[in-house]
C-alpha cells in the first residue's frame, strides 16, 4: 500500500472569477515506502503548491488524499501532517528563540500521539544541529538572527523532531553552502535508509545533480496547457 | 454658585474659540477648514438631537422608547468599530453587533438591577448614558483586537503554516497572535484606569460636578463606570476575536485566507 496517495488533485488560483487557469488537474501521485521522489519542473509549474496541497495547507479544488489507504480529512487531518512534514522553502521562526522552535514540535507531536511516538528529545535535537554544522550555535539565541542557511538548517531538525514518515523538501538547501549541502542531503539520506519500509521523500530542487544524487524517480509538473 | 443652564447665545459666543483652530488651519495651510466647518455643523446638530430624543425618552419613560434607541446606538457602535479597522471578514458587521450587544447590555443591566438597583430595567436615566459609555469604549477596544488579529495573521501567515505543517491545531498555531490581538484591544481601558484622576478629569464625573453633584458622589460613579468599562471591553473583544476566529478557520486545520480581507 501507498503511505501516500494523491488522486485526482486540481488547484486553481484563488480569485473571484472562474477564467483563472488552473494550475494543475487530475494529478495523480502515490508515494511507496523507501522512495524518493523528485518533482520537476519550471519556477511556476506549481510544485511548491503541489506540496501545499499534499499537506491541506492550500484548499483543494478536486481529489483527495490517503495516507496508508485513510482518506484525510478534518478528522485526521493533524495527525497526517505531523507525519507527513512539509519543509517550508523559507526558514521561518515559529517562535522566537531556536530551542522554542523545536520545543514547539516535540509538544504538538507529543500531544497529538501520547508516546506512541517518540518525538527527538533536546539532546538527539542537539546531536543532528552538531551534524549540520551547527554545533556553535547556542540554543537560547533568536531564530531570526541566525543567518538563513542556519535557520534552513535548524527549520529541518525542527521538522525531523516529528519523526515524520514523508519529508516534503521544498529546496532544503537552496540557502546552503555545498558542504552543508552535502550535510543535509546525507542526513536525510539515513533518516530515510534508517527504516526504509516506513519512511519515503519527495524533493523539490532546481538542482539536477543533486536530484540525480538523492532520488529514486522523477514526476515532472507539466504547465497545464501542455497537459491538455 | 448655583448651576448655571447655557442659552443658544452662550454657544454661539463659545463658538468664536474656534476661530483659533480655523485661524491655524488657513495660515499653516492645514487645509482643514472645510472639516472643521462639518465637524462643528455635526456636533451641534447631532448633539442637539440627542438632547431632543433624551427629553423625550426620559419624560415617556417607557421601554419601548429605550429599546430602540439603545438598538440605533448598537447599530452606530458596530458601524464604527467595523469601519475604524482596516481588514474584514465575513459577516464582521453582524458580529461587531452582537458582541457589543452582549457585553453592554450584560453589563449595563447587571450594574442597574444589582448595584444601582434601579426602579425598572429601562430606567433611561441610568441604562441609555451607561450603555453608551460602554458602547464608546468598547468600540475602540474591539475596532483595535480585530485590526492586529487580522493583520497579525496575514503578516504571519509563513509562521501559522510552518506550526500548522507540523500538525499543530488551528488554535494552537495562531494563539500567540490571538493574545496579541485581545492584548492591544484591552490596553487603552487599563492605561485609563491607571492614570485617571492623575492627568484629566473623566468626562462624566466632570459632568456631575457641574450638574452640582458632590464631588465625592460623582467620584464613586466614576469608579463604577470604570470598572464597567473594563469588564464590558474585555467581554465585547473576547465574542468579537472569537467569533472571527471562528470564522476564518477551516476545519481541515488551516485558515481560508480568501476570507480576510482588506477594508
Amino acid at each position: 500500500m501507498p503511505l501516500l496517495n494523491a488522486k485526482n488533485l486540481s488547484w486553481t488560483p484563488p480569485g473571484r472569477n472562474n477564467t483563472k487557469q488552473p494550475l494543475f488537474t487530475n494529478f495523480n501521485l502515490q508515494l511507496y515506502p523507501g522512495e524518493s521522489l523528485a518533482v520537476e519542473g519550471s519556477s511556476g509549474s506549481g510544485k511548491s503548491t503541489l506540496l501545499r496541497c499534499l499537506c491541506l495547507l492550500e484548499p483543494v479544488v478536486d481529489g483527495k488524499i490517503f495516507w496508508r489507504g485513510t482518506p484525510v480529512g478534518a478528522q485526521n487531518v493533524r495527525a497526517f501532517r505531523n507525519r507527513a512534514v512539509y519543509v517550508h522553502q523559507r526558514p521561518i521562526a515559529i517562535a522566537p528563540r531556536i530551542d522554542e522552535n523545536l520545543e514547539y514540535a516535540r509538544q504538538v507531536t507529543q500531544s497529538l500521539f501520547h508516546g506512541e511516538i517518540e518525538p527527538l528529545s533536546s539532546a538527539q535535537q542537539r546531536t543532528l544541529l552538531d551534524r549540520l554544522g551547527l554545533a556553535d550555535i547556542e540554543i537560547t539565541r533568536n531564530f531570526d538572527d541566525l543567518s538563513l542557511g542556519e535557520q534552513q538548517r535548524v527549520a529541518l531538525v525542527r521538522c525531523l523532531t516529528t519523526q515524520p514518515d514523508i519529508l516534503m523538501l521544498d529546496e532544503p538547501t537552496a540557502s546552503l553552502d555545498p558542504k552543508n549541502a552535502a550535510r543535509v542531503e546525507e542526513l536525510i539520506h539515513e533518516y530515510l535508509t534508517e527504516k526504509p519500509d516506513e519512511r519515503a521523500a519527495i524533493w523539490i530542487s532546481h538542482q539536477q545533480d543533486q536530484l540525480q544524487r538523492v532520488t529514486t524517480r522523477r514526476i515532472s509538473m507539466a504547465p497545464f496547457s501542455a497537459a491538455n | 454658585m448655583p448651576y448655571v443652564q447655557l442659552t443658544p447665545w452662550d454657544l454661539l459666543l463659545a463658538s468664536l474659540l474656534l476661530i483659533i483652530p480655523a485661524a491655524i488651519s488657513i495660515f499653516l495651510k492645514l487645509g482643514l477648514e472645510k472639516s472643521l466647518l462639518i465637524a462643528t455643523i455635526r456636533t451641534v446638530v447631532q448633539l442637539s438631537l440627542l438632547g431632543l430624543v433624551l427629553n423625550w425618552v426620559f419624560a415617556a419613560d417607557r421601554w419601548y422608547f429605550v429599546v430602540p434607541m439603545l438598538l440605533v446606538m448598537f447599530v452606530a457602535a458596530s458601524r464604527a468599530a467595523i469601519g475604524r479597522s482596516k481588514w474584514r471578514f465575513p459577516n464582521a458587521y453582524l458580529t461587531a453587533f452582537f458582541s457589543l450587544v452582549l457585553a453592554s447590555s450584560l453589563t449595563t443591566f447587571a450594574v442597574t438591577e444589582i448595584v444601582i438597583k434601579v426602579d425598572h430595567w429601562y430606567e433611561p436615566r441610568y441604562v441609555i448614558p451607561l450603555l453608551g459609555m460602554l458602547l464608546g469604549n468598547g468600540l475602540t477596544g474591539i475596532s483595535l483586537s480585530l485590526d492586529r488579529l487580522l493583520s497579525d495573521l496575514v503578516r504571519e501567515r509563513g509562521a501559522v503554516e510552518a506550526r500548522l505543517a507540523l500538525g499543530a491545531s488551528l488554535w494552537s498555531a495562531t494563539l500567540p497572535w490571538v493574545r496579541d490581538a485581545i492584548r492591544n484591544g484591552m490596553i487603552p481601558i487599563i492605561n485609563s484606569m491607571m492614570i485617571v484622576g492623575l492627568v484629566s478629569l473623566p468626562g462624566m464625573m466632570t459632568g456631575q460636578i457641574l450638574a452640582g453633584a458632590d464631588p465625592i458622589h460623582a467620584v464613586a460613579y466614576q469608579i463604577l463606570i470604570m470598572f464597567m468599562i473594563a469588564s464590558a471591553t474585555a467581554l465585547g473583544i473576547i465574542c468579537l476575536c472569537l467569533t472571527a476566529f471562528k470564522r476564518i478557520s477551516h476545519p481541515e486545520h488551516r485558515i481560508s485566507w480568501d476570507k480576510i480581507t482588506r477594508a
